[in-house]
């Protein structure tokens, strides 16, 4: 994914949230999905 | 050996491959013989990357290049895996993406004889990757259309099979449609397997094992339990009793363990059956110590062997957590990737398959230790190499649905997840991979926040 972490969807589902890119966004994302791993690549 | 009895009708009279016996047969200068990959009891896993022919472009239709009497006595020979979008002169003004390069339909064909007595036993023509949008037909009976250019496929040629004589295979591909945004290429760039099994054997992706490690979480080697899921087909006319025989074998090749269980398959059906033993002291498979166990599955009737096949697979434990991250085997590891194509200079898509323990042995030396398949499934010996060699894999599946253009049927939602199981089904016993990805970003745009999205 390269967008769309803050919203309902596919992040409140995966395993692990995977982040395309958007380096600057990893700590608001893993505090919006405390419980999920996050995948940066 | 049953091996040497198919031949390929070859139009270079390539001698290099014939044999005394295929001499002796009677057969004439100028055949050759298939590659066998593997060759094992009641089964044939007979290797078709020879002697090929190929015409760029599309065929007027006069004379379908479908049918067996098509003149192809004017097309290129070559062996595959081949990329011809590779071949063509660069041009600026076509898409960048994909290298300036034209692209255009292509056509092959191919000449195989059948003997006779493969009559009565179940024969499938494999795929492992064309690029795409393929048909394929076999003595002008099409088989089947295959839109991914990422994912295998099979065709049953049972019924249309010449049996004692020579048989047409033609293939059509039109790469025109990308499904990616980088060089694609096109052609038939995988391997081609003729399988000949018998009425009873192991489906397609047919062997699932499962291990776990008691307390592996936590650093724990003590044993592993193993679950084997063995899918026995019948192709048969009638119920069929059968004794599926798994046999687990050791990284030094000691058979460990030796499993029988006994089910009943219908006709034209497929059943399960699931053994399960423990092994102690298991050698754990890690990018410094890359072990790996064989599953040796055999399927008896009246105890007699019936079919035989092998599949490698490794035992470890892995765990993430969200804020110490990635657990190998109850350590953590942190993960050096790189996101890598599966195209390289010079050859394209159609890689050999001696190029991938090279390709990952570099990305080691430069201190990576994983790879993510981007953004499609990988050519399967690319998966072999990162198992033996030690390297851990994020393998990608492309699309969903018909987010990629000519998926079959076109209107196919984005809850279909065939691809994807493809996948999986294919790859779940490497024990390289540590992660699926269902696709890149693309192919779900709009959808990451939605809750048609989370509903998938």
């Amino acid at each position: 994914m390269d967008s769309g972490w803050l919203k309902p969807g596919f992040a409140d589902v995966e395993d692990i949230i995977g982040v395309n890119y958007s380096y600057g966004s990893y700590d608001t994302i893993h505090a919006a999905h405390p419980h999920t791993p996050m995948f940066g690549s | 050996m049953k091996m040497f009895c198919h031949l390929n009708f070859s139009r270079r009279g390539n001698l290099r491959r014939l044999s005394g016996w295929a001499l002796l047969a009677g057969l004439s200068a100028g055949l050759t013989l298939p590659s066998p990959a593997q060759d094992v009891s009641g089964r044939q896993h007979l290797l078709l990357d020879a002697d090929w022919l190929f015409h760029r472009g599309d065929v007027p239709i006069l004379v379908p290049a479908s049918t067996e009497k098509f003149v192809d006595t004017h097309w290129q020979t070559l062996d595959l895996p081949h990329d011809y979008v590779l071949d063509g002169h660069f041009d600026s003004a076509l898409d960048r993406s994909h290298g300036y390069l034209p692209v255009e339909a292509a056509w092959y064909r191919k000449h195989l004889f059948i003997p006779q007595t493969d009559q009565g036993k179940v024969l499938r023509l494999q795929f492992d990757g064309v690029f795409r949008d393929s048909q394929v037909w076999l003595n002008g009976h099409l088989l089947g259309n295959h839109a991914s250019g990422y994912t295998g496929f099979e065709y049953d040629i049972s019924s249309v099979a010449h049996y004692g004589g020579e048989n047409v295979i033609a293939v059509r591909v039109d790469p025109r449609h990308f499904e990616g945004w980088w060089y694609e290429g096109g052609g038939i760039y995988r391997h081609v397997y003729l399988n000949v099994l018998s009425p009873v054997h192991v489906a397609r992706h047919g062997t699932y094992v499962v291990s776990e490690v008691p307390h592996g979480n936590e650093g724990a080697d003590d044993e592993a339990d193993i679950t084997v899921q063995t899918t026995v087909e019948n192709n048969g006319a009638t119920p069929a009793n059968n004794t599926v025989v798994s046999e687990i074998v050791s990284p030094d090749g000691t058979v460990l363990a030796t499993l029988h269980d006994s089910a009943v398959v219908a006709p034209g059906g497929q059943g399960d059956v699931v053994q399960k033993t423990v092994l102690p002291q298991p050698r754990l498979w890690s990018p410094d110590s890359p072990q790996l166990y064989e599953l040796r599955t055999t399927i008896q009737q009246d105890g007699q062997p019936v079919d035989t096949t092998t599949t490698t697979f490794g035992i470890r434990t892995i765990h993430y957590d969200a804020d110490k991250g990635f657990f190998l085997n109850g350590k953590h590891l942190e993960i050096r990737g790189v996101a890598s194509h599966q195209d390289f200079p010079v050859v394209g898509i159609a890689v050999p398959d001696s190029l991938q323990p090279w390709r990952v042995e570099q990305l080691k030396r430069s201190g990576a230790n994983a790879w993510r398949t981007a953004h499609n499934p990988p050519n399967e010996a690319l998966l072999d190499a990162c198992d033996r060699l030690g390297m851990m894999v994020m393998d990608e599946n492309r699309h969903l649905g018909d987010s990629y253009s000519h998926h079959s049927p076109p209107g196919t939602p984005y809850s279909d997840l065939s691809d994807l199981a493809e996948m999986i089904q294919r790859d779940r016993h490497h024990p390289g991979i540590i992660m699926w990805s269902m696709c890149n970003e693309e192919g779900i745009k709009g959808m990451e926040g939605s809750p048609e999205g989370a509903s998938l």
